[in-house]
């Protein structure tokens, strides 16, 4: 394949010149590095410590939930000593805080695209780094700075901020919410986006300018496509968060009154809150699938590597993401239905918003397309995709509900809500995450994750997983209410007692089993079989080049000959793939040695 | 087609579309969108009063901020110019025209700081009403991103005044300032004219 590669000296790329040299500290390696691939891996070790941390703070709501005024069983003393381990309201209400805030920002939003993005983009591009590596280190570090933020913000006086991930005022506002916490929470989010803006611009400008030569848009990995669009939804929409965040801290720390209604703000101006609501999610929609389309990228492509076909109408798949991320950006009034929308208004955000169920349909049909008649191969990445085809099924179905006003206003802020976010932004990204992780582990470290593990991990995640949260959906369904301390202080909600056990008992079996996952990943790092170039059998450029990947990736800038989702045509005889580098006559494009998108 | 450019040396196509080019209105779009939400803001508590300035607030004085539209212009001129100059390989000219932005860059910092001094004597503070909060907030983030364009503009400075200085910069480093200033002139101009409206 090497031969009809493209040269360095031929292209004379211009981010070339830009290139690092070849670290030999171990602070230049591992501390202030350049390589992409070593900050992917830094984003995933922050996003892993993190998902612990948010995943423990998930299970004290579920003891809460499950066991009202029961002290913690081992820990509960120790975390809570002043009411004898029993989770006092104040803790709960910043424990579900900091579950939402943390697994959104600090463990998801790096692990898929932090992680995954900088790994993938410039293998699967043919590139040898990103675009702009002193930028991509910048992300990593603003990053880390945020995370020490928010991390400090639990040791304040009157604990970190209790105000839910929302972050609605006037709860949100001093007066309700004193101390310093919810305020570093704003300084760490605002870090946070500064970080994913950072990373955005990078990974737009690298997937417009570093693509190898001869790969369109269309030969792009379905993966690429996702973080693409993941990105240009972050680079649009992070900074109308920020704007209401920065009015938020106005508000706080500098006595504005932005948010403040008239009743209640000393000026008398017109503040008004719903105006925050509307900052909020005008970002927060669009967030859904900045945190999804990453994962159904990488769903999208191993479908296909796994059941070694091409992808069954993959321009349409890409097509559809990208019509859902214009239409994301229209559908955000669907949150604020119950705030007094015009009924015009919330019309039309109803229609929006079911428009989504078109291409969302398309794609997954098209899943399904891939997956028919292929030669599935049931290995760990593979599960977890397909897990992620059946959680987001589930997700994206109970979506419909809450799309429209009719079924929304009854469903507003129930666990019903929480349980099909959970499918669809919190499982179906987590479980694309873990797919991801698995596939390319071979290709960051060298080295194979245990596949017995791997396998022991998926199905003690996914079975508990999708009980929990649907068990969520039937309490939420039968009125239980979000957010609420013990619910069974409420005659109604007091029968939904056995179903929140239930729920709790599968939360803590999958927060067991992710326990199996930390020790597969740490130990297979040093101790995992030695992983071939190739392991997966699949054509894409970071599978045509050595594991762990080299620095700088490739010796030769590749080029583009093939899609990548070249399986099983008749014309390989020796193996079922074509690499994307590869030209073999008859089926892969000729390229012309001045073709670049350099 | 990139040839050498005649004072960098370096390879050069003033029609390329680079890629430092393509991040900055990236970049670009991103604080378009930060203006436009503070701007939906604005408008939102707007539309909730029936006039405005609130009855017995005190309205901006109209002169520092109108007086800063023709400082901008002339930064704008002068950028263009300066990018002419670069083009025609005319050093010296290149280095008056940029030295005159730079200077009307600092000037217009200057002519916000004289504001809001001017808004603090008036009583606008940023937490008086919502009305004086608004203008605030708007002109200290606007200001926030003129402080980064007038360091860009005196970095650049400072590098043009040595020989080598002009040798190793980027040859499309003096368009890309010149973008930067020109999207917050046109930023200016809109929160100017909306908030004196």
């Amino acid at each position: 394949m090497s031969g009809h590669d493209v040269s360095l000296d031929q292209i004379h790329s211009a981010h070339d010149h830009h290139l690092h040299p070849e670290p030999k500290t171990i602070w230049s390696k591992y501390i202030i590095s350049y390589d992409h691939k070593m900050i992917a891996k830094q984003f995933l070790l922050l996003g892993i410590f993190w998902a612990a941390v948010g995943a423990i703070l998930s299970m004290l709501i579920r003891w809460a939930v499950a066991f009202p005024g029961q002290p913690i069983p081992l820990v509960g003393a120790l975390l809570f000593p002043h009411s004898n381990g029993v989770i006092p309201p104040d803790a709960y209400s910043w424990i579900f805080t900091m579950h939402g805030t943390i697994m959104i920002f600090f463990a998801i939003t790096p692990v898929l695209i932090g992680c995954l993005g900088n790994f993938c983009i410039p293998l699967m591009l043919g590139a040898r780094d990103m675009i702009f590596p002193w930028l991509n280190m910048a992300s990593f570090w603003t990053m880390f700075a945020s995370s020490i933020v928010m991390f400090a913000s639990f040791f304040v006086p009157m604990g970190p901020s209790g105000v839910g991930w929302t972050s609605y005022p006037t709860l949100a506002h001093s007066q309700w919410s004193p101390g310093l916490g919810h305020s570093l929470w704003l300084v760490a989010l605002f870090l946070a986006g500064t970080s994913s803006l950072m990373g955005a611009i990078n990974y737009v400008t690298t997937i417009v300018r570093l693509r190898a030569p001869g790969m369109g848009y269309f030969d792009m990995p379905l993966t690429i496509w996702g973080l693409w669009l993941a990105s240009i939804l972050n680079a649009l929409f992070i900074p109308v968060l920020t704007a209401g965040f920065l009015l938020l801290y106005l508000d706080r720390v500098f006595g504005t009154k932005f948010f403040l209604a008239a009743a209640i703000s000393e000026t008398g101006t017109q503040g008004d809150p719903i105006l925050y609501q509307h900052l909020f999610w005008i970002f927060g929609h669009p967030e859904v699938y900045i945190v999804i389309l990453p994962a159904w990228g990488v769903v999208s492509d191993l479908l296909s590597f796994f059941s070694r076909k091409p992808a069954f109408g993959a321009k349409w798949t890409a097509g559809s993401m990208t019509a859902i991320s214009i239409l994301s950006a229209l559908v955000y009034g669907h949150h604020m239905f119950t705030t007094g929308l015009s009924p015009l208004l919330t019309s039309a955000f109803t229609t929006l918003t079911l428009l989504i169920s078109i291409p969302s349909g398309i794609f997954f049909l098209n899943w399904l397309g891939t997956l028919w008649r292929g030669s599935i191969q049931f290995k760990v990445p593979m599960l977890f995709t397909m897990s992620v085809v059946f959680t987001f099924g589930l997700g994206g179905l109970t979506g419909l509900h809450l799309g429209a006003v009719t079924t929304n206003v009854m469903l507003h802020n129930t666990y019903f809500v929480v349980g099909h976010f959970h499918f669809t932004m919190a499982v179906a990204a987590l479980l694309g995450g873990y797919a991801g992780v698995y596939f390319w582990f071979p290709k960051m470290f060298g080295r194979m994750m245990d596949e017995k593990l791997g396998k022991w991990h998926f199905w003690l995640s996914v079975v508990p997983i999708v009980v929990l949260f649907m068990a969520m959906m039937v309490a939420g369904y039968a009125g239980m209410h979000r957010r609420i301390y013990n619910p069974y202080e409420y005659n109604y909600l007091k029968h939904l007692l056995p179903i929140n056990i239930v729920a709790s008992v599968s939360a803590f079996i999958a927060g067991a089993a992710q326990l199996i996952f930390v020790w597969n990943f740490f130990r297979s790092m040093y101790k995992g079989a030695v992983a071939s170039a190739n392991p997966w059998g699949v054509g894409t450029f970071e599978w045509s080049i050595p594991s762990p990947a080299p620095h700088y990736n490739f010796d030769r800038i590749p080029s583009c000959h093939n899609g990548p989702h070249e399986f099983s045509n008749p014309a390989m005889k020796d193996r079922d793939f074509i690499y994307q580098n590869e030209y073999v006559e008859g089926v892969s494009r000729k390229l012309e040695p001045a073709t670049s998108n350099h | 087609m990139s040839s050498p450019h005649a004072l960098t040396g370096k390879p050069f196509d003033k029609d390329e579309l680079t890629s430092r080019q393509f991040a900055l209105f990236v970049a670009l779009a991103s604080s378009g969108m930060l203006f436009a939400a503070l701007m939906l803001s604005y408008f939102l508590a707007r539309a909730r009063v029936p006039a405005w300035p609130p009855l017995g607030v005190e309205p901006v004085p109209p002169l520092i901020p109108l007086l800063s539209i023709p400082v901008l212009a002339i930064i704008s001129g002068f950028l263009h110019l300066a990018w002419k100059r670069w083009l025609a390989a005319d050093l010296a000219g290149f280095r008056k025209a940029w030295t005159v932005a730079s200077i009307a860059g600092t000037a217009f910092l200057g002519l916000q700081v004289g504001l809001w001094i001017h808004l603090s004597q008036l009583g606008i503070r940023v937490d008086a009403n919502l009305f004086s909060s608004v203008i605030w907030v708007l002109t200290v983030v606007h200001a926030t991103h003129v402080l980064v364009a007038v360091a860009l503009l005196w970095r650049l400075q400072f590098r043009i005044l040595r020989p080598d200085g002009v040798r190793a910069l980027s040859p499309e480093s003096p368009r890309l300032v010149g973008y930067f200033w020109h999207f917050l002139d046109a930023v200016w101009i809109i929160l100017v004219a909306s908030l004196l409206w």
